[in-house]
């Protein structure tokens, strides 16, 4: 488990040690100093001279010259006159420089102190490591076991029976009775759907496939994975920003248990889908499912800290996803090895922070899901709309620029309308002096932006090189030469804009998104600017180190280009990049309150655009100026303009070439410049009732852009760039760091690898060494599992911890039987659970017998199916179920658990009692507060991996089951439906209660039992014998008992 | 308490005192972990009340002057925070401090109530935390934990003590509607046994969850509990004496008694008008009563014998915490102030008026303290590096100062007091030595004070 860090910037402020300071001294300020700078030569693996300084014995002993350390006595220990380069000795660390003047007072005052060395901190050796590799029984390759013999050959349906009988017989024991019928269905639907099944024909078998078939088995058992993945969808912490798209996740994994994806698959897509060769393409729904998995990394909890000032805060982010790594593939607390090596399992820092450099080599993005299909059937037929709307704008402007007037309200310096506006008033007599002056005025500020711009920018990577996601920037989608344009999608306009060559978002439609990273930003300038356009929340920003919801995003609020700085973080050694974003690839927004002053309705709004020119890097604080080429066709001509009349006419001329130019497709970006001011000024006709046939293309062009796919967007991992490795945090300190740990999983364990071969980030060749048949935890881990949720306990017990922490397998050739055959059959889920649930062990009952108790009381060996409570989801659907308000639809967006007290400022937003009748596994997880209905019944806490849920029996339960509003009203529900059903007497109409709820008959006694009840609450509310079947208060009580049943929330 | 239900599960009582710590809240029978420790050592406090102050008071202003302030106010300030920037400027304390008691501690004119009590408190102005965010700063101070999933302080505490009255909660939480930051891992029970998770009781509306019978009708619900009696224990004999089912009907036992058992311990016909007035019951603020009546349930609660009773702030205006003025500091700390000062007195009063002031310990404090610098000219942003807290009763020694920190209130000066320090002390005066108190988990022997903690022995009675 994991130490709290606390950075050492906080703890320097100490003063005056106590006996734990001495600890907290060495930890802080001693350790880290001498693993830096002198483990590598005096430690486990060199003994220069003879001497270790890794532990206090080893420096007490020491080496050639005598023991090193004499506690109590600096001046006399050889370790303090070493680093003190005092004569005599060699001056220590050779190499590196002598050491800091507070680092060398920190060791001495430890040495005066007593050299404190914490007992629990012996260095871990290797030959220890090396034991607990060779013989720790789930660091070994999965074997085949044969067949056991067994005695009671009658019994065993299939191979699981085998082992199961053998072990059981080993201990004299013999295996329960099988279950009826009644209770065998109702089991395999609660296990395999997490809904009773009402009725059922055909043989077991078939009932199995039936279930396996449903869709609700991919709902179930999405869920289960969903606790191991810490399923939240909102980040926590102080404002609770959402998720990017986690439902999407969460409708992956259900799509995927329904198809039966290769569980090698699942975890390949989970650790790497963005990088896989052939991804899954989902056809039905145009989605790239691979992708998809990545969303797993992101959801843990996350702040949006500021990742320079807290650096343990961004650590925390990936220790999360190692912790859930580790605990959900591999069944190990890798997350262990963050301060130290582990103390149980052979897994060494270097081990975490080769993984931590595969993590934090990728990036925290948004991924575009939608297929990566190249929409170039819907682009050319727009295209062909656009260049129709071109034709005809360009033919209404060709005639309106012979006669036109120049003019302008106001126009900056470097607006071709500038000049028109200063000469305007200018006297004829004084006007070719004036026009003179402007001209040389223009001339030498001309000459003078270009030297700024030359002399203090430097082109960075050219935009096309960056990473681009986003249906608006796919396959080409954003590419757009000079005078392209951005067709008016709602409104009056025709175009919103005619832009200069780059990429843009909006060259079809203003609902495509688009996401532009840069590569990692250089350190050797302080800022990068970049030539961006973009509005309706559009914005840009520098991710520094994965702070994927970090403070300090800018929206974009201008329809022409203009230079856009961001700091590029240089002091700061942290992996940055800069990256412009349309509105649903920002993981801020929606924002928390008073951070955007944009309506709700502009907020919902899937429109938004970008577009982006260039980049440059510099260190001065300015942006590049504007330049002024575009002016020169004012004042380059030979015969200058020698009245307004004459300048007039030079700006037809002007715009007539521009004109031209765009109609001939020939345009430049000084030809750019020019038509953005003429329609920015409305000179150039832009309205959409400009004339019939452009109204008629225009509304063409938008029928066909309504039906353009909307992008759907998740929050993942992806990997752009060069991979980089990490060093070793000391102590797990972010600012003690050691020796760079090169990109490596496990070197210890199963199918160990040294480093790995990668110019990437890694995560594809993790992904290979995880989902191999050689790795010996992968399938068992899954394996194990799969048996837990249809037993409600696992072979192993510790589902997460197959370290030696962990249990030991109750029955281990039955986990590698299992584990052979998963891999065998392609590692198929769905093939597994039927062979599971179709063996005779599965299908005992769940009445144990005494003296089975006595030798196995837990029921490890399972000499009957243990009985247990329902998961809180079944509870919730259950109900629903017997009321009729069940909405078995399936996917689509979360829906808000029903609160007391909503607080919609921090997202924990309030939802329908009954949830709209979905089921449970659509109620939204929202972190601070969840539902509080699920959670009385064990619904886990989204904060780490928790493949066992705790099974609490608290009476908070049953004040919930008897007085929760959802329960009563799901009672009346019911009640409203049976008091219609025509009844003619109590009985029979208990008896279909009873099929409904439990999946049986009621036994007379029973039906004795309940319409007493009947006749009794109907006496105390005063309904008369003849009004009481159809009383709906009445038998909504009856119902109410129904539901509070234990028998109705039990799995038998 | 004798409906014909309940006589017929009398007889079934015996049997179902299962491994039960009593009546709520209970324990799963398949989560009892190992058996709770016994007192290290003679326990001065028996009980302990924590009035959590979230969001961050400002030590400058209610128990640590900085006159060096007033002196630099509006001069341009220099800190080595966080926080700093260039726009920043000293802000002057902006309430008086008198010197109140035999101790003469001074106390600023926010807490005049607070401030007669003064000897009886051990002021610590030199405690430090680690995380300037509200989030991380809570966690942190209930459960020595930044991050979720460990056990807050409460549970750790009925985990160590078990339950004085086993038809009681050992931790409750009185709150408002408002779940401070870092939610209800706060006040979690991370991997102790659920029965030590902490049971939330609010100031309006049910108190808690599900507590009030859905059935108006008393004989309603009876009538369906008698059926369901009989069906359920017919279906425990199908299972063959299934534990889960049998506890589980045992929980519909103890959950019909907490329905009326609850309210009754809340129940305040029974204290006088003179006690609702002292806590502030007929003030016309309404936070002000609400917290009144949280402070007078926690004595109630105490008085019963429940082990460990946190009181949240209600949240007025800021958002991340009730103290939290990062502008509007002027207003709100007086409002703050205002709604707790007097019924904390109350509370200490109340509490020495019935003999339990000697062994029920009070800790009294936030997540961390006020910049002594501002960037708005209105308010003062957080704090970490130093800040204010008391403790006073039970094992705690009364008139006491401990700790300074600098002329700005900027840094620790002298005697720097952790949160684990706190965490250690509290479990000290309890007889709970936080080295030995340990539940296993994870791999290692769990403590609530990680590998950290020193008792801060000078204000140890």
């Amino acid at each position: 488990m994991k130490l709290v860090r606390f950075s050492i910037l906080f703890s320097l402020f100490a003063a005056g040690l106590t006996a734990q300071g001495d600890t907290d001294l060495f930890e802080s300020r001693v350790r880290p100093v001498l693993a830096r700078h002198c483990y590598s030569c005096h430690g486990v693996d060199k003994q220069l001279s003879g001497l270790r300084v890794d532990s206090r014995e080893a420096l007490m002993k020491g080496g050639k010259r005598g023991a090193a350390l004499l506690p109590g006595s600096s001046a006399e220990s050889l370790l303090v006159k070493a680093i003190r380069h005092e004569p005599g000795l060699t001056a220590m660390p050779i190499g590196s420089g002598k050491l800091e003047a507070a680092e060398i007072s920190a060791i001495e005052d430890w040495v005066r102190r007593g050299a404190v060395w914490p007992a629990s901190t012996k260095p871990a050796t290797a030959d220890w490591y090396e034991r607990a590799s060779k013989t720790h029984w789930s660091f070994q390759p999965v074997r085949n076991p044969a067949l056991p013999a067994v005695r009671t050959g009658a019994w065993p349906r299939n191979e699981i029976d085998r082992f199961i009988l053998a072990a059981l017989e080993a201990k004299g024991l013999a295996p329960a009775a099988a279950a009826d019928r009644q209770t065998l269905i109702r089991r395999a639907s609660l296990v395999l759907t997490g809904l009773p099944l009402s009725e059922a024909e055909g043989d077991f078998n078939r009932v199995v496939d039936r279930l396996l078939d449903s869709p609700h088995f991919g709902e179930q058992w999405a869920r289960h994975w969903m606790d191991v993945m810490r399923f939240g969808e909102t980040r926590g912490y102080e404002w609770n920003y959402e998720i990017v798209g986690a439902w999407h996740y969460r409708d992956y994994l259900i799509r995927a248990f329904n198809a039966d994806v290769p569980f090698d698959q699942i975890v390949r897509e989970h650790l790497a889908g963005d990088l896989l060769d052939k991804p899954r393409i989902n056809q039905r729904d145009h989605l790239n499912e691979s992708v998809i998995g990545t969303t797993f990394f992101r959801l843990g909890e996350a702040g949006h800290d500021d990742c320079i000032k807290f650096r343990e805060l961004s650590l925390d982010v990936v220790d999360n996803q190692i912790d859930t790594l580790g605990k959900a593939f591999q069944g190990l607390t890798l997350s262990c090895a963050r301060c130290h090596n582990h103390k149980l399992d052979p897994i060494p820092t270097d081990d975490y922070y080769g993984l931590f450099g595969i993590l934090n080599s990728s990036r925290a993005v948004t991924h575009t899901i939608d297929a990566p299909e190249p929409l170039t059937a819907e682009k050319a037929e727009l295209r062909s709309k656009k260049d129709g709307m071109r034709a005809e704008l360009a033919g209404r402007w060709t005639a309106q620029v012979g006669s036109l007037q120049p003019a302008a309200k106001r126009a900056a310096f470097d607006d071709p309308l500038f000049p028109w506006l200063a000469m305007r008033t200018t006297t004829p007599e004084n006007f070719a002096d004036v026009w003179r002056r402007l001209t040389i005025l223009y001339k030498d500020e001309a000459a003078a932006r270009e030297r700024f711009n030359q002399s203090n920018f430097v082109p960075y990577q050219e935009l096309n090189t960056w990473f681009a996601d986003g249906l608006g920037l796919r396959a080409g989608a954003g590419v757009a030469s000079s005078g392209d344009f951005s067709p008016a999608t709602e409104g009056d306009r025709v175009l919103t804009a005619i832009v200069p060559a780059g990429l843009h978002t909006n060259l079809y439609t203003d609902r495509w998104n688009g996401a532009l990273r840069s590569p990692l930003l250089p350190k050797t300038h302080k800022y990068v600017s970049l030539r961006l356009m973009g509005g309706r929340l559009a914005a840009q920003r520098t991710v520094l180190d994965n702070c994927a919801i970090g403070e300090g995003y800018k929206t974009l609020e201008n329809d022409s280009p203009k230079w856009l700085r961001l700091d590029t973080i240089s002091g700061e050694k942290l992996p940055a990049f800069a990256e412009v974003i349309t509105k649903s690839d920002n993981p801020r927004i929606p924002d928390r309150p008073g951070m955007l002053k944009e309506t709700p309705t502009e907020l919902a709004s899937p429109r938004s655009y970008f577009g982006a020119m260039r980049a440059v890097l510099h260190d001065t604080p300015q942006t590049p100026r504007e330049q002024l080429g575009h002016l020169m066709r004012l004042f380059s001509d030979a015969t200058p303009p020698v009245s307004l009349d004459d300048l007039a006419a030079r700006y037809r001329k002007i715009a007539q070439g521009a004109v031209a130019a765009w109609a001939q497709g020939q345009t430049t970006d000084d030809d750019v410049r020019w038509l953005d001011s003429l329609l920015r000024n409305g000179l150039l006709d832009n309205r959409l009732d400009a004339s019939p046939k452009l109204r008629e293309l225009v509304t063409a062009y938008r029928e066909r852009e309504a039906r353009l796919p909307q992008p759907r967007v998740v929050d993942g991992m992806g990997d752009a760039g060069p991979g980089f490795d990490k060093p070793v945090l000391i102590t797990g300190d972010p600012h003690s760091p050691g020796a760079t740990a090169p990109r490596h999983f496990l070197s210890r364990i199963g199918n160990a690898t040294g480093p790995l071969d990668t110019q990437g980030s890694g995560r594809r060749e993790l992904a290979d060494i995880i989902a191999s048949p050689a790795n010996p935890l992968t399938a068992r881990v899954m394996v194990n599992r799969v048996w837990h949720h249809l037993f409600g306990r696992g072979l192993v017990a510790t589902a997460d911890n197959f370290g030696r922490e962990g249990e030991r397998p109750s029955n281990p050739e039955l986990l590698d039987y299992l584990a052979t055959r998963f891999v065998q059959e392609g590692w198929s889920v769905k093939k597994l659970v039927k062979l599971i649930v179709t063996s005779q062990t599965f299908q005992q009952a769940s009445v144990s017998n005494k003296a089975a108790e006595e030798v196995d009381p837990r029921n490890a060996l399972l000499h009957h199916f243990p009985a247990r409570r329902m998961p809180a989801e079944s509870v919730r659907d259950s109900i629903l179920a017997a009321s009729g308000r069940l909405d078995p639809a399936l996917y689509g967006p979360s829906i808000a658990p029903n609160r007391n007290d909503p607080q919609d400022y921090r997202r924990l937003f309030n939802g329908p009692l009954d949830g709209q009748g979905r089921r449970s596994v659509y109620t939204q997880i929202t972190r601070m507060e969840g539902s509080r209905f699920l959670e009385t019944f064990d619904y886990p806490n989204p904060m780490a991996a928790r493949g066992a849920r705790d099974v609490t029996n608290v009476p908070a339960q049953a004040l919930a089951m008897l007085n929760d509003p959802f329960v009563v009203d799901q009672a009346r529900m019911w009640s409203e439906r049976l008091t219609r059903d025509g009844a003619t007497e109590a009985a029979i109409r208990i008896d279909s209660m009873f099929h409904t709820a439990l999946g049986r008959a009621a036994s007379p006694a029973e039906r004795a039992r309940f319409a007493g009840l009947a006749a009794e609450v109907a006496s105390l509310e005063g309904v008369s014998r003849e009004a009481m079947l159809t009383s709906v208060p009445v038998w909504r009580d009856v119902a109410h008992a129904v539901l509070n049943l234990k028998e109705f929330v039990y799995i038998q | 308490m004798t409906s014909p239900w309940f006589a017929r599960v009398q007889s079934r009582r015996q049997a179902l005192r299962l491994a039960s710590n009593g009546f709520g809240w209970l324990a799963a029978s398949s989560l009892l972990g190992a058996p709770p420790a016994r007192e290290h050592h003679p326990a001065k406090a028996k009980r302990v009340v924590f009035l959590f102050m979230p969001g961050g008071v400002s030590h400058m202003e209610s128990f640590d002057p900085k006159p060096k302030l007033a002196e630099l106010d509006g001069k341009p300030a220099k800190l080595d925070s966080y926080v700093s920037g260039p726009n920043r400027k000293w802000l002057r304390p902006l309430w008086e401090f008198k010197r109140h008691g035999q101790c003469g501690a001074p106390v600023s004119s926010l807490f005049p109530n607070i401030a007669r009590h003064i000897d009886d408190l051990a002021i610590i102005r030199s405690m430090k935390s680690e995380f300037p965010l509200h989030a991380r700063g809570n966690v942190f101070l209930h459960t020595g934990k930044n991050v979720g999933g460990f056990p807050s302080l409460g549970s750790w505490i009925t985990y160590g003590l078990g339950a004085a009255n086993t038809n009681l909660p050992g931790y409750v939480l009185l709150r408002d509607a408002y779940v401070p930051p870092g939610g209800i891992e706060n006040f979690s029970n991370g991997f102790l046994p659920a029965s030590h998770q902490a049971t939330h009781i609010r100031d309006e509306g049910a108190p808690v969850d599900n507590i009030n019978p859905a059935d108006k009708d008393g004989r309603v619900q009876r009538a369906k509990l008698d059926a369901l009696l009989q069906q359920d224990r017919d279906f425990l004999s199908a299972t063959g004496g299934h534990r889960e089912v049998e506890a589980a009907i045992a929980n519909y036992e103890m959950a019909y008694r907490m329905q009326s058992l609850v309210p009754d311990v809340l129940d305040l016909a029974k204290e006088s008008a003179a006690t609702q007035r002292m806590y502030g019951l007929d003030s016309e603020d309404k936070p002000k009563r609400l917290y009144g009546l949280q402070c007078l349930r926690a004595r109630k609660l105490l008085e019963v014998g429940v082990r460990f009773v946190e009181v949240t702030c209600p949240n007025l205006v800021g958002q991340n915490g009730t103290w939290d003025q990062h502008d509007h500091l002027q207003r709100d700390h007086e409002h703050n102030a205002l709604v707790t000062d007097q019924a904390i007195a109350a509370l200490i009063s109340d509490l020495k008026q019935r003999g339990m002031f000697e062994d029920t310990l009070i800790v009294w404090a936030g997540e961390f303290g006020r910049t002594p610098d501002t960037g708005n000219g209105d308010g003062r942003d957080h704090h970490p590096f130093c800040f204010s807290i008391w403790l006073a009763g039970g094992g705690i020694k009364g008139g006491v100062t401990h700790g300074e920190t600098d002329e700005l209130g900027d840094r620790v000066a002298r005697d720097p007091v952790t949160i684990h320090d706190l965490h250690a002390t509290i479990l000290h005066t309890l007889g709970l030595d936080h080295e030995r108190l340990t539940y296993r988990y994870g791999g290692r022997q769990q403590r609530l004070t990680d590998v950290f903690g020193n008792v801060v022995r000078p204000i140890v009675a």
